[in-house]
């Protein structure tokens, strides 16, 4: 039996919890919807082959998101219950159990300070790789198509704050 | 302040006769039969000779595994990690370059983690696990392996080359010795020393630069700006040597807590994809993607904070008054001048036709570049025509 009490949270702290929750649920529906408007969201997705299964969760925290591409590049959530138990998420390992689904990439952030900040635009993921926010798990390079379609993603909703606001490269 | 991590934990034990340490390190960590890491060619040249010597007259019991190749890859990664099982080895001396060091990472890494394939820890601080006892000892003042948090190994069957940072990783005591890199040929020696150069200037404009890093960068700029051409004149000087393995040491270090750009996302692209020599790959690059950053407006100014490091006279010439643009383009400018140098000198080639690499393949190279760990951490996204136009300039 363990008498450890759950860390006592302040409202600001479930507010942002919460704001989280929702925004990790309608991620493989922005990402479905927006890479019908985006090229570079397109782009990116086509980098990931079918199938390709990625994590992101936030850590000390139940904030968790599963979402796999489908053949016709959509992605879809999957439920916890359908992840595949026997072998570790992003190790690249084949489960036993046939129908289970493996998770090729997880981004776990280091905080939800961190998510939060990622996910309101207060931060840009540029940012959070800079301050090591998050650490990984997976193939490189599928993590970096990652990292540009969550970019551009995140940036039509929060290109108007001060994060994503930096003065452009100026031309000789 | 931004916020950053900065760790080097590693011992350094440097300078000449470093190597006569090597016994009392082994037994302070407790390492009674270490497995000992090079590659054949360090065998033939009698390097390695040097390091077993030391460990025969000091009566330690060792096993020798020579076979790492220059790009080491997984099998070679598990292998190695089978034969320290079997052996019953209680930690690792690894005496080569970024190869030799970066396959023993790997099977130590392997180890702390039971066994597992190292193929499948994959990605940053996946590690939680202490490594067996670690000592690196270089062989080439380059890739600073002996004090970084980064593993790269081939994926030959991808033709890719895989990272693998962790704190954990980083190994426990780096030897510099100037006697085991004296033989080291002039062309060998001017493209391990840029790609140390390389490091230093990356990690100074890196997305994940923080006051710490970039005191270690520029220190190491200066070191190696300053030991470089007299090492590769005169391979014997024994204080050049021993500056320029602290020169790479320090730009390991650097790029260890700052991480790289555009140059090492191009060049391990086309060492996975054309087998270019990593070090080789750097120094026809730097200047180019120099030269690219400037023209397209990144990492204005900060180049020129770097001049008067890399080439003091030339910013005593242009003088406290200079322009922050004139001091980044002069700093583009002995970049090149270096190379120049090097190429006149001792035959080091500048360009990718010299290599055999194929025109045709600058496509693949620029597209494994974009995706490459080390983009992530160039201040401006590398998009296609950006790694295409660098690659034509090198072509």
């Amino acid at each position: 039996m363990s008498d450890q009490t759950p860390p006592r949270r302040t409202a600001a702290q479930r507010l942002q919890a919460l704001y989280v929750r929702a925004l990790l649920r309608l991620l493989p529906h922005l990402i479905t919807l927006l890479r019908h408007v985006s090229p570079r969201i397109r782009a990116e997705v086509a980098y990931l082959a079918p199938g390709y299964t990625f994590r992101l969760s936030v850590r000390g925290t139940d904030l968790t998101c599963t979402c796999r591409r489908t053949d016709r590049g959509s992605f879809e959530r999957i439920p916890p219950a359908r992840v595949a138990r026997d072998v570790e998420p992003g190790s690249g390992l084949a489960s036993a159990d046939a129908d289970a689904v493996t998770v090729d990439y997880v981004i776990d952030f280091r905080s939800l300070a961190y998510a939060f900040g990622c996910f309101s635009g207060g931060l840009t993921l540029k940012d959070a790789l800079a301050q090591r926010a998050f650490s990984t798990r997976g193939p490189n390079d599928t993590g970096v198509a990652l990292t540009y379609l969550f970019t551009a993603l995140l940036k039509m909703f929060f290109g108007w704050r001060r994060a994503y606001r930096r003065p452009a490269a100026a031309m000789p | 302040m931004k916020a950053f991590e900065f760790c080097c934990p590693t011992k350094i034990i440097a300078g000449a006769h470093a190597l006569d340490k090597l016994p009392g390190e082994l037994a302070d960590r407790g390492v009674a039969h270490p497995l000992v890491m090079t590659d054949a060619g360090l065998v033939k040249l009698g390097v390695a000779a040097k390091l077993t010597d030391v460990l025969d007259a000091a009566g330690v019991a060792y096993d020798v595994f020579d076979q790492v190749p220059p790009d080491s890859s997984m099998d070679v990664v598990n292998e190695v990690a089978r034969l320290y099982a079997a052996r019953g080895c209680d930690g690792f001396v690894a005496i080569g370059g970024g190869s030799v060091i970066d396959t023993t990472k790997g099977a130590a890494a392997s180890l702390a983690c039971e066994g597992v394939d190292f193929a499948t820890l994959q990605g940053s601080e996946i590690l939680h696990a202490d490594l067996p006892p670690f000592i690196a000892v270089p062989t080439t003042a380059g890739t600073g392996s002996e004090v970084t948090l980064v593993a790269v190994v081939a994926d030959t069957q991808k033709h890719a080359k895989l990272s693998f940072t962790s704190y954990k990783l980083v190994p426990h005591a780096a030897i510099l010795d100037p006697a085991l890199t004296a033989s080291l040929p002039p062309k060998l020696t001017a493209t391990t020393g840029m790609d140390a150069l390389t490091h230093a200037i990356e990690a100074y404009t890196s997305i994940q630069k923080n006051p710490v890093s970039d005191a270690f960068a520029v220190k190491a700029i200066e070191l190696i700006a300053a030991n470089l051409p007299v090492a590769c004149r005169d391979g014997a000087n024994v204080d050049a040597r021993a500056s320029l393995a602290l020169g790479s040491l320090m730009a390991g270090a650097a790029f260890s807590n700052a991480m790289v750009g555009i140059v090492h996302a191009l060049g391990h692209s086309l060492g996975g994809l054309c087998h270019i020599p990593h070090g080789q790959a750097m120094m026809m690059l730097l200047p180019h993607c120099v030269r690219f950053n400037l023209y397209h407006g990144v990492h204005a100014g900060l180049y020129g904070e770097l001049l008067p490091h890399l080439a003091p006279a030339r910013a005593a010439e242009l003088g406290p008054g200079a322009m922050p643009a004139e001091r980044d383009l002069a700093f583009c400018d002995e970049l090149f001048a270096m190379n120049e140098h090097c190429h006149e000198q001792y035959g080091v080639p500048l360009k990718l036709s010299e290599l055999g690499v194929a025109h045709d393949q600058l496509p693949a190279v620029a597209k494994q570049a974009r995706y490459d760990g080390a983009a992530l951490y160039n201040e401006a996204e590398i998009t296609l025509d950006d790694a295409l136009e660098i690659l034509e300039a090198t072509y």
